[in-house]
């Protein structure tokens, strides 16, 4: 849940071009008030319905890293299974996300289209983030 | 085993509280203090002051990851694939069923790259020493960096910026 609310404060700042929303529209170079607006509507819906699957998947890469710690590594298809459905559903999540908004850009936007699809993966998951820095204010 | 079994629940606890936010990996983990400048540290950099690793640690962590990092080349080339499909397949107008297809196909790239990333995690935890194995925040920090650490195609240990997703 915390995810979806991250991407939604995101959306809410704009989507910047440091966001991956302010990347995807970048891509696309999408119109700031005639397109930006529809698509951060169609993002922030589409991330309630991305937040249990992304926590899904979190606890499924847990539960791998688990078994190889303890051996278990036998334990571990019903895991992968399990892992590739919901993995599944993510991926068709940001289709549908995609296909949502292929059908507002203009044509010169559907044809450079597959770049700002790119951009999407992940989009509704954790990840290391923008790590490796450390600023002064502290945790 | 006891140890070992710390470190799990660290990674269970992992799962609560805040931890699910974006957490940049340079946040040290463990505790540690790196005052208040900013400072930009690669992958194996992170690695090593979250567990505070030794020379010879560093070393044998590094040759983990290199090979992981050859390893998924085949995930990391079928993600760049399969996800040009799925896009190829909604630009060029394919039919629901054709567009589902290629999404299997990239949900079973990105399954078989989480399997390398959780393995790879597993062999890093089993090669630091087993109080640092068992410190919640240095191993939530791992756990977090790891996803996505193999998908550029020239190297991993890059400063995380979160620019490599799937």
């Amino acid at each position: 849940m915390v995810a979806a609310g991250m991407v939604v404060a995101a959306l809410a700042q704009g989507g910047g071009p440091s966001t991956p929303l302010g990347e995807f529209a970048a891509k696309l170079k999408l119109d700031p008030q005639k397109q930006l607006p529809a698509v951060q509507q169609i993002f922030t819906a589409a991330s309630k319905d991305a937040a249990p699957i992304a926590q899904e998947m979190l606890e499924l890469r847990q539960r791998l890293v688990n078994l190889e710690l303890t051996n278990k590594t036998a334990e571990t298809k019903p895991v992968l299974a399990a892992y590739m459905d919901a993995a599944t559903r993510m991926a068709a999540l940001e289709t549908r996300l995609f296909q949502e908004v292929y059908a507002t850009l203009t044509p010169v936007q559907k044809q450079k289209s597959g770049d700002a699809f790119a951009v999407m993966a992940g989009f509704f998951q954790s990840s290391g983030g923008r790590g490796g820095r450390r600023g002064g204010g502290g945790e | 085993m006891i140890v070992r079994m710390t470190a799990i629940g660290v990674l269970v606890a992992a799962l609560t509280g805040a931890a699910f936010a974006q957490r940049g990996g340079g946040r040290g983990g463990g505790g540690d203090d790196f005052g208040g400048q900013p400072l930009e540290l690669s992958r194996l950099e992170l690695l090593t002051r979250a567990f505070k690793l030794n020379k010879d640690q560093k070393d044998k962590v590094k040759a983990i990851l290199d090979q992981a990092h050859k390893g998924a080349a085949p995930a990391r080339d079928g993600l760049t694939r399969t996800r040009g499909a799925i896009a190829a397949a909604v630009q060029s107008g394919k039919s629901q069923a054709e567009i589902d297809a290629a999404v299997k196909g990239y949900a079973e790239q990105a399954t078989a790259m989480t399997e390398i990333e959780m393995k790879a995690l597993a062999n890093v935890l089993r090669s630091v020493d087993p109080e640092m194995a068992s410190n919640g925040a240095s191993v939530q920090t791992a756990f977090f960096m790891f996803r996505g650490m193999f998908l550029n195609n020239k190297k991993w240990d890059l400063i995380p910026d979160g620019s490599y997703r799937y």
